[in-house]
């Protein structure tokens, strides 16, 4: 009964989730090692195609699925995505970033052991400094949304890190779109 | 009665006379001519090779002699000879050259420099400076040191020159920090480093992983403050460059980044981020109190010390949009000094105090600019796609900034530009680099 | 009130001869030949544009460069008194505005002397286009609505000859200046020769000036330092600038010889510009 309540709840987020994306035409390969352990990079998005395949609720356990609790079922449950994004130069949340942190409040508030960095992120298109300083006010827009939705506040530590952590290095107005975003990075899952 | 009215009708008539032939006249020279327009050509200079008895002094002094011609020609207001020109080589720097062989290449000043090896250990650098116009000599300097740090004295020797003849102070003996980056832009390692200011001697100060970025020099140029994310909330260091000792500078609640120290050495200004909201601190380093400077809810930001220490000027959107804004260095007295269209951020006051460097990005672009520090006087020296971090030579006449390409593969690179907005030329580095930070002159 | 008329005249007397006396000392003496009947020629710090009418016969250039050779001897003779001078002068201010057959040829004269003897033989009518590009700038700071008006007050105040452009223009400041183009030759040599401080701090307080004498080859005889105004190491750059300006446009052999007496002995102030 829970498991086809979850699957449905999952599904339909999905769904909402693909609505809102943004758009991707070129995507870099993630890379995964040899950067320092406080920013582990996002993992792989093993659930992209998931949708696709998963309209019809099934009864039984779905080997594709992340283990619950984990990381990755933190990504998957958040739409596949832990980023919300901001328009330029903006700091404040669009509806579409609020469903997106709904859901993730709801899994932070299930597996109420888990702490995260909620890090804030800008555009090349600005000074190294200011963007420092727009980065945190996007990291603590995600962070009081958050809050508000029942998360305690000390499990959410808030970092900007400016524009020197882009996710596309295309210098073009889909490239800076996806820079400018905020990233709820939970470090560890919860076991089970 | 009538007579002396006579006399004095006379007298009367015999001065408008005077006046009236133009017999009056007003100087001692009869044409008083003003001369109001002349030009700012590079100042055609010969620096032959400082003479030596030594082979390794030989050696040394033609060393030397490159890297003063490189230094005066790279600062825009020389032009160094080419010395296979030269018609006369001097065989003792103690006598006069003899001038008209110097006039007829068009020498303006002529450099004669000699190398003393007195050991193996010691070497001596002297060096007259002749006015080739005028025959005379305008000054001479003798430096001793080791003979490895015979660069340093080619650059005491260009300084020399530099500031006898345009009456400022040189910069040549000075080193930038700047940021050393490789990779891609989505996993760009960023590691500090250190050179020469023409670009000799590069080498990394630190050897962690950790991204590091915005380092500036103390006055004293033994310590670097930068700030760096090897912690989970990224932090402002410092670091003692001799020792390659390090400390974290206090303990904050909350993120802290932008520093700069004041000019006498003794407060560090910096920005803290507290609840998503950018302030301006001041920490005294002698007892690490910090003060608050800013209480706005806007973004304050990239703050630095005016010459005299009495204000600062620094960044802020408090009135919609990023802009520059000045207040004294007990954060009273704030007053708005940008007015164009467009965002300005990152504020520098020069060393010598006249003016504002600052980047400035309208439509699409981005420039590196000077106001004076009431506002007025702002002009553009530079303009691409993304000009910023914008730094000062010790004199106050050279702006350092970063350049960096559009793309994927976007290099980044250091670049030079004279306050006058001529002279634009790039700082060779190892590889990509960004985020140069002038030391002061070197003792 | 008996007194009052007798003691204004005296006091005033006393003022005007004191003037005579002063005055009287620098009457330069007029020893040098080819010097064109006009009066010392004074270029004050103010703009001083002599008056000038149209210019009547264009074509009259053609035979000039022979008249100033010719006119020697009537100005020697002029020159060896100077009040024979003022005399011919003040005949000159009573006129009315017509060309005199002396002052004519004088003038006349004056006009291509100013330039080099080259330039005149291949073109005359090329040298109306000169003076144009020379003074246009002039005319346009100086003239007026009612040049005719003007050129009355002119006279009144001007005291000798008519100098001859193009086109009519008012007489501006003392109206005693020397030629525009010869101006306009030096300012254009010394823009090649004197590096400015275009960068320093207040360029605009690092006045310098000094006194020039040349030889008639156009060879600097002497430099005097009159004065500067700047202090510090700026202004002592600034000093050495202009000093190596007036050295380096040596020889000075662009200026006409037959003005020698005017241009032997100069003050020349260098004002750099922000």
């Amino acid at each position: 009964m829970t498991k086809n309540l979850i699957l449905l709840v999952s599904a339909a987020a999905l769904m909402t989730a693909c609505a809102s994306k943004p758009e991707v035409v070129e995507q870099e390969p993630e890379p995964v090692a040899a950067a320092p352990i406080f920013t582990p990079e996002p993992e792989p998005k093993p659930v992209m195609q998931a949708p696709v395949q998963q309209q019809t609720v099934v009864q039984a356990p779905d080997p594709n699925l992340p283990v619950p609790g984990s990381v990755a079922d933190f990504i998957y449950q958040a739409g596949g995505d832990a980023r919300v994004y901001f328009g330029y130069n903006q700091y404040n949340l669009t509806p579409s970033a609020m469903d997106n942190l709904r859901a993730q409040a709801a899994w932070l508030k299930q597996y109420d052991s888990v702490n995260a960095v909620i890090e804030g992120n800008a555009d090349e298109r600005g000074t190294r400094e200011y963007n420092l300083a727009l980065g945190a006010r996007r990291a603590e827009s995600v962070k009081s949304f958050l809050v508000g939705q029942g998360v305690a506040s000390r499990r959410l530590t808030t970092v900007s890190y400016g524009k020197e952590r882009p996710i596309d290095g295309r210098s073009s107005e889909s490239g800076w779109a996806r820079n400018r975003n905020g990233h709820t990075n939970v470090m560890n899952g919860a076991v089970g | 009665m009538t007579s002396i009215l006579r006399i004095f009708v006379m007298c009367f008539a015999a001065l408008a006379f005077g006046l009236a032939s133009g017999v009056v006249t007003t100087a001692h020279a009869q044409l008083s001519i003003d001369i109001t327009k002349g030009n700012i050509d590079p100042t055609p200079i010969a620096i032959p090779n400082f003479m030596s008895t030594d082979s390794r002094g030989k050696q040394i002094g033609q060393d030397l002699a490159e890297v003063v011609r490189a230094d005066l020609e790279r600062s825009g207001l020389f032009r160094s000879l080419d010395p296979k020109s030269f018609i006369e080589t001097q065989s003792n720097i103690d006598y006069a050259p003899t001038f008209a062989d110097w006039r007829v290449i068009k020498a303006e000043a002529l450099v004669s420099g000699r190398i003393v090896m007195e050991s193996d250990s010691r070497m001596r650098v002297e060096f007259r400076l002749w006015d080739i116009f005028g025959g005379e000599q305008l000054s001479g300097l003798r430096l001793a040191a080791t003979p490895d740090n015979w660069r340093r004295m080619a650059h005491k020797v260009s300084d020399a020159i530099y500031s006898q003849l345009t009456g400022e102070s040189g910069y040549f003996d000075s080193r930038i920090v700047f940021i050393d980056e490789s990779g891609p832009k989505t996993d760009r390692k960023k590691r500090l480093a250190i050179m020469d200011q023409d670009g000799a001697n590069p080498q990394f100060l630190l050897t962690g992983p950790s991204t590091v970025i915005t380092p500036r020099f103390s006055p004293n140029t033994q310590k670097i403050t930068y700030m760096s994310y090897e912690n989970i909330v990224p932090a402002i260091y410092l670091l003692e460059i001799e020792t390659g000792r390090r400390e974290l500078l206090g303990s904050f609640p909350g993120m802290t980044f932008a520093p700069r120290f004041s000019p006498d050495g003794n407060t560090m200004i910096l920005t803290l981020s507290k609840g998503g909201n950018s302030d301006i601190y001041a920490m005294d380093l002698r007892s690490r109190s910090t003060t608050q400077l800013t209480t706005n809810s806007a973004i304050d930001v990239s703050a630095s010390y005016a010459p005299d220490g009495r204000n600062i000027v620094f960044n802020s959107d408090r009135g919609g949009s990023p802009q520059i804004y000045t207040m004294s260095s007990d954060g009273s007295n704030v007053k708005r000094i940008s007015f164009g269209k467009g965002r300005y951020n990152a504020p520098v006051w020069s060393p010598r105090g006249d003016k504002i460097a600052f980047v400035k990005s309208t439509g699409g672009k981005f420039h590196i600019g000077v106001m004076n520090p009431d506002g007025s006087g702002e002009r553009l020296l530079t303009e691409s796609y993304l000009d910023e971090g914008p730094t000062w030579s010790p004199n106050g006449r050279v702006i350092l900034f970063s350049r960096e390409t559009r793309g994927r593969n976007g290099k980044n690179e250091i670049w030079s530009v004279d306050l006058t907005g001529t002279n634009l030329r790039r700082v060779p580095t190892p590889g990509s680099a960004s985020d140069p930070a002038w030391s002061p002159l070197l003792p | 009130m008996r007194f009052g008329l007798p003691i204004s005249l005296m006091a005033h007397g006393l003022v005007l001869a004191g003037g005579i006396f002063m005055f009287g000392r620098s009457i330069p003496t007029l020893d040098e030949g080819e010097v064109v009947a006009v009066e010392i020629l004074t270029i004050s710090e103010f703009t001083n544009i002599r008056a000038a009418i149209k210019k009547p016969k264009p074509e009259e250039p053609a035979p000039e460069p022979e008249e100033p050779m010719q006119l020697q001897t009537p100005m020697e003779n002029a020159e060896v008194e100077s009040d024979v001078v003022e005399k011919r002068q003040e005949d000159a201010t009573e006129q009315p505005p017509e060309p005199e057959p002396e002052p004519e040829k004088v003038v006349d004269a004056e006009e291509p002397a100013p330039e080099k003897p080259k330039e005149e033989e291949p073109t005359p009518p090329e040298k109306p286009v000169f003076d144009l590009d020379a003074l246009s700038d002039i005319v346009n700071r100086t003239r007026d609505a009612a040049p005719e008006k003007n050129q009355q007050v002119a006279l009144e105040s001007e005291k000798t000859v008519y100098e001859y452009a193009d086109i009519s223009r008012t007489a501006s400041g003392e109206g005693t200046g020397l030629s525009v183009s010869l101006l306009d030759k030096l300012q254009t040599e010394m823009m090649r020769c004197w590096r400015e401080s275009r960068d320093a701090v207040d360029p605009e307080t690092l006045v310098v000036q000094f006194r020039i004498r040349l030889l008639p080859d156009g060879y600097v005889e002497k430099v005097d330092l009159l004065g500067e105004t700047g202090r510090g190491p700026y202004a002592a750059v600034a000093r050495q600038r202009a000093a190596a300006a007036i050295k380096k446009c040596e020889p000075y052999d662009f200026l006409p010889a037959e003005n020698y007496s005017s241009w032997k002995d100069m003050t020349l102030s260098f004002r750099p510009r922000a």
